[in-house]
């Protein structure tokens, strides 16, 4: 059995309002793959991806985490395998100080206070913004919320990373720090974004969503290549 | 990040990050400290005022030794006390028997409960701001967690705070958009907003904050949070936290029954 397993059945889902946000989407993403979410606004790419962690569920349709379904009963299990990177890192430091954000994961997971200790300090070396651990979260600078926010969920120790945009208000340095870092996670890695620079240089295969459904699904220089995929993308104009 | 405002409601959890004897206490001993503090000073009788003066003491020497500015609690005290004059506005009607003369200016009680009213409102609001500005208010949620107030009560304290800044950031983006492009629109009323844009300013920062609201949730529930929050640091209640919570426990009850002021004048009139 592999924890790193993501998949999707005929997933379909509409919101309150009516919208047809998610049309028979199927898709598997296996052990250490690195997976860009495409497409334009209103694709469904944040709806999909609130999928993964339980917080929409499908009304027809499987969505299942490391081999299981992804239901009221597994919840606490599939959303301690998967770290969901929000996209306005605003919404996800609400503590007094990044090492307390951090901590509040693991926290909640139950994990021994020592032990929570070492993850804090493991999950922030990692992102590189140890000295910042006793700053509060929101004088910080765009790209350090957006490292303070992947080390909230690195410390759950996830097999899966769901990032919701992560390049987004980051300046050109900032950015290129991302992608060295999102290179060197080994975790299965979900990215939805408009950022296809970022696409090209982290990710090996692309899923194009396009108005609640896949377009394509591929290698990215393939799926790049394909001229459907460039006009939805609005490639070249 | 937007610019520090009048009121920043992050600034007393800022001053919370000093290091100082005071700030080290562990949050319970100042949370129980500072409840003995307002209960005190509130049972203090309405008409002597001399004898709320030694009570200037605690918050003075607090705010002393802790090193915390004064620009940041005038300001606070400044919003709290207008309410507190509300009050204490309708003793000066109800009440006009001339209780006092001095200088020849005869005082009614109203004055004298007016000004004891305000006098008590500064010192207990100042307490309670030393106590948030030398713990922080995650510090003292965990103090009153530990001490067995209910979890619910402890997450709505912590959560007012932190939507507080979701809110204030809301609307401070908010204004800016109006101001921004408000230049001219009302010749001579170039401050305040007409009525009908307020109304739907409110009614849109209200939206706003409530998507933002569940955004946020979102992101705790993402993070396994159930409900409770819980604390990754243990309190340690250490010898030091005793020897304080005792000795101010012992002042307190000693200046609020003992009465220094009396004695002293005692001792004054004694001398002469």
């Amino acid at each position: 059995m592999s924890h790193h397993l993501v998949e999707m059945r005929d997933v379909w889902f509409v919101y309150p309002d009516g919208t047809e946000a998610l049309r028979g989407v199927s898709f598997r993403i296996t052990h250490g793959e690195s997976v860009a979410l495409v497409g334009g606004n209103g694709a469904g790419k944040s709806t999909l991806l609130l999928h993964l962690i339980g917080i929409l569920r499908p009304v027809r349709g499987e969505v299942r985490v490391g081999d299981v379904p992804v239901v009221d009963a597994t919840l606490s299990q599939v959303r301690r395998a998967v770290g969901y990177v929000f996209q306005d890192p605003d919404d996800q430091l609400f503590m007094p100080t990044v090492r307390e954000d951090v901590a509040f994961g693991p926290v909640n997971m139950g994990v021994p206070s020592e032990d929570v200790e070492r993850r804090v300090r493991d999950a922030l070396e990692e992102v590189r913004i140890g000295h910042l651990a006793d700053r509060p979260p929101y004088r910080l600078s765009a790209g350090e919320k957006r490292a303070a926010a992947i080390a909230t969920v690195l410390s759950m120790t996830p097999d899966v990373l769901v990032m919701d945009e992560p390049s987004a208000n980051l300046d050109p340095r900032a950015r290129r720090r991302l992608i060295g870092l999102l290179r060197g996670f080994r975790h299965t890695k979900i990215l939805a974004t408009h950022d296809l620079e970022l696409v090209r240089a982290a990710c090996e295969r692309v899923i194009v969503l396009d108005r609640g459904g896949i377009l394509a699904d591929g290698v990215t220089s393939a799926v790049f290549a394909d001229g459907a995929v460039r006009e939805a993308l609005g490639i070249d104009g | 990040m937007s610019g520090r405002h009048w009121i920043d409601p992050g600034e007393l959890d800022e001053l919370a990050r000093i290091d100082s004897p005071v700030h080290r206490l562990d949050p319970r001993a100042k949370i129980l400290v500072t409840a003995l503090y307002i209960l005190v000073v509130m049972s203090v009788s309405p008409d002597r005022i001399a004898a709320l003066m030694p009570f200037v003491l605690f918050p003075s020497l607090g705010f002393g030794i802790a090193g915390i500015p004064v620009t940041p609690i005038v300001r606070r005290l400044a919003i709290a006390l207008p309410f507190a004059a509300m009050i204490g506005a309708l003793n000066l009607v109800v009440d006009r028997e001339i209780v006092l003369s001095v200088c020849g200016i005869g005082l009614t009680g109203g004055v004298i409960s007016f000004a004891s009213i305000l006098i008590r409102a500064v010192l207990t609001v100042s307490a309670a701001l030393l106590l948030v500005s030398v713990t922080g208010t995650h510090r003292i949620g965990a103090g009153l967690a530990v001490m067995g107030v209910p979890g619910i009560f402890v997450t709505q304290v912590l959560f007012l705070v932190r939507y507080l800044f979701v809110i204030s950031d809301e609307a401070v983006s908010m204004r800016r958009a109006v101001d921004l492009r408000s230049a001219g629109y009302h010749p001579g009323r170039s401050r305040g907003l007409p009525l009908r844009l307020f109304g739907s300013l409110m009614g849109s920062l209200l939206v706003r904050s409530l998507d933002r609201a569940v955004r946020v949730h979102r992101a705790m529930r993402a993070r396994g949070f159930t409900g409770d929050v819980r604390y990754a640091g243990i309190l340690r209640f250490r010898s030091m936290d005793w020897v304080f919570l005792g000795s101010c426990a012992a002042v307190l009850i000693a200046l609020r029954w003992a009465d220094p002021t009396q004695w002293l004048g005692g001792v004054i009139a004694g001398v002469r």
